[in-house]
C-alpha cells in the first residue's frame, strides 16, 4: 500500500505551482473542484517540499491527510502514550534485571535440588544482583551440608547457578562388603586372592551361589578386619544342553470328517442358527468369527464353529533312529553357550534310558574365570 | 528495449522526432501525454498544457489530472474533446 500526503489547498495561480511541483516530484490525482480550490497527492517522503513550494506561491493549506503504511507507522512513533509506555516498559526491564529471578542446581545427587535453593533463598535477600557475594552463598552452601567436596556458585543473567560436587565415601569407610559368589557351577583349577578370606582350595566342586571369598580378613589378634573381597578365580565349567525322546507315544490326528455350526448375530443379538448335533466320540472344535459386511452400519458378525472328528494312533520312533540329530541338537544349544575365546577342554555325551524315555545331555567342559 | 511511440514512427518519413509530444487515449476515460511543457489551465471540465510549438485543449467532464511530472501527465475523466491550438 503506497503511502501518500494529500493537500487541500486554496489560492489563485495553482496551474504554475503544479508545473513547478512536477519539476522536484510527482504530483497524484490533481483535482481542482473551483479556479481557488483544489486536492492533491505527494508521495510521502515529497511532502516538505510541496509545503515549501505552497508557502512560496503563498496558496493556503486547509487540510493535509496521510495514508498508507508510513503514515501509519509514522502516527505510532508520534503517539505520546506508546513512547511513554515503552519508556517505561524498558525501565521495568533494566529494573528487573537487577533481580535474580531463577536458582539452578548442578551436580547433586543425593541433596535435593529444593534444599539448596532454600540455602541460596536466605542467602541472597530480596535478590538484588549487585548485593550477592557468591562466596558467602558458598561457605553457607558449604556450612549447611556436610557432604560437598566442592561448591561453586555464579551468577549468570539473572539466574545463580550453584555448581556442587558430593563426597564420594569409599566402601572401606562403610563397611559394607559382599563376598564374591560362584555364578557357574565347576571345578576350582586356580585361586589368586587379593585381598579377603579364600574359602575353596584348587580341586573344590562348587555350585553356583556357593561363596568363594569372604570380605574380610582375621588378623594376628583374631579380630575380623572387613575389607574387600576380591580374587581372581578358574573353574572347569561344564555347560549341559539336555534332548528327551520318546521311543512310543499316541499321536492325536482328525479324521476328515467334520461337522459346521453357523450363527449370525446383529449387535450381539443371535438372528440365526444353525446347528448340527455332535455325534464324534473324540472331536476337536475351532471357532472363528468374522463379519459379513464391510460397513458398520448393520455389524452382522457370523460365528462359525467346526468339529472335527479325532483319532489317536499309537507312534513308535527307535532311540536308534533319531539318536545322532539328537545329539547334535543338544551340542547346538551347548555350543550357544560358549564364548567364542573360550577354549574347550572336553566335549562329552551322557545317555540315559527310562523306559520309552531317553534323554541325551551334551556336556562341554571350558575353563572359566567364576566369582563376582 | 521496445519503444511503442519510436515503433509508430518508424515508417513515418522526413520525420523530425525531437522535442515532440506523443499522446494517447485509452476510450476516451484516460488520456497519457508525454511531452508536455507545462499545465496552463486546470478545471473539472478543461485542461490545457503547453506542448513545443502549441497547445493542447482536453475538454470533458470530472476531468483528474491522475498524475503530473516535469513532462508527462496523465488525466482520467471523460474525454470528449482534444484539440490542438
Amino acid at each position: 500500500m503506497k503511502s501518500f500526503y494529500q493537500f487541500e489547498v486554496k489560492g489563485y495561480n495553482q496551474e504554475k505551482f503544479f508545473n513547478e511541483l512536477s519539476k522536484s516530484c510527482k504530483v497524484f490525482d490533481i483535482n481542482r473542484i473551483s479556479k481557488e480550490h483544489s486536492f492533491f497527492k505527494t508521495n510521502f517522503f515529497d511532502h516538505s517540499k510541496a509545503e515549501k513550494l505552497i508557502n512560496e506561491f503563498n496558496l493556503q493549506i486547509i487540510s493535509v491527510k496521510k495514508t498508507g503504511i508510513f503514515s501509519s507507522l509514522s502516527k505510532i512513533l508520534t503517539s505520546y502514550g506508546l513512547i511513554i509506555g515503552f519508556i517505561i516498559g524498558l525501565a521495568l526491564l533494566v529494573i528487573d534485571s537487577c533481580f535474580i529471578r531463577k536458582i539452578e542446581v548442578w551436580g547433586n545427587e543425593k541433596i535435593s535440588d529444593k534444599e539448596v535453593i532454600e540455602v541460596v533463598d536466605d542467602s541472597i535477600g530480596n535478590g538484588f544482583k549487585s548485593k550477592i557475594d557468591t562466596k558467602i552463598i558458598e561457605s553457607l552452601i558449604y556450612s549447611s551440608f556436610e557432604s560437598l567436596s566442592f561448591v561453586s556458585v555464579a551468577v549468570v543473567g539473572q539466574t545463580i547457578i550453584v555448581n556442587i560436587k558430593e563426597e564420594l565415601i569409599p566402601e572401606e569407610m562403610t563397611g559394607n562388603f559382599l563376598p564374591v559368589i560362584s555364578n557357574f557351577d565347576g571345578r576350582i583349577t586356580k585361586t589368586e586372592l587379593i585381598q579377603g578370606t579364600l574359602c575353596v582350595k584348587v580341586g573344590d566342586i562348587v555350585q553356583k551361589g556357593d561363596t568363594l571369598v569372604l570380605p574380610y580378613i582375621t588378623n594376628s589378634s583374631g579380630e575380623q578386619m572387613p575389607v574387600k573381597a576380591m580374587a581372581n578365580i578358574w573353574a572347569d565349567v561344564w555347560i549341559i544342553e539336555e534332548e528327551i525322546h520318546n521311543s512310543c507315544y499316541e499321536e492325536v490326528y482328525r479324521t476328515g470328517k467334520k461337522i459346521i455350526n453357523n450363527e449370525i448375530f446383529l449387535f450381539s443379538l443371535k438372528i440365526y442358527e444353525k446347528k448340527q448335533e455332535n455325534v464324534f466320540e473324540n472331536y476337536e472344535i475351532v471357532e472363528s468369527v468374522s463379519t459379513l459386511n464391510k460397513n458398520n452400519l448393520l455389524p452382522f458378525v457370523l460365528k462359525t464353529t467346526t468339529i472335527y472328528e479325532a483319532a489317536t494312533k499309537l507312534v513308535e520312533i527307535p532311540f536308534s533312529q533319531v539318536k545322532d540329530s539328537l545329539i547334535e541338537k543338544a551340542k547346538a544349544k551347548a555350543l550357544q553357550k560358549v564364548e567364542e575365546y573360550e577354549i574347550i577342554k572336553e566335549e562329552r555325551v551322557d545317555i540315559r534310558e527310562v523306559g520309552n524315555i531317553t534323554s541325551i545331555s551334551y556336556i562341554i567342559t571350558l575353563n572359566r574365570k567364576i566369582g563376582e | 528495449m521496445f519503444n511503442f511511440f519510436s515503433e509508430v514512427k518508424k515508417g513515418v518519413k522526413n520525420f523530425d522526432l525531437t522535442g515532440k509530444y506523443n499522446i494517447v487515449n485509452i476510450s476516451g476515460e484516460i488520456l497519457y501525454v508525454e511531452g508536455h511543457k507545462g499545465v496552463a489551465l486546470l478545471s473539472k471540465t478543461q485542461i490545457s498544457f503547453k506542448v513545443k510549438n502549441g497547445r493542447l485543449l482536453i475538454e470533458g467532464d470530472n476531468l483528474v489530472l491522475v498524475e503530473l511530472t516535469e513532462d508527462t501527465l496523465k488525466i482520467s475523466g471523460k474525454i470528449s474533446k482534444i484539440e490542438a491550438l
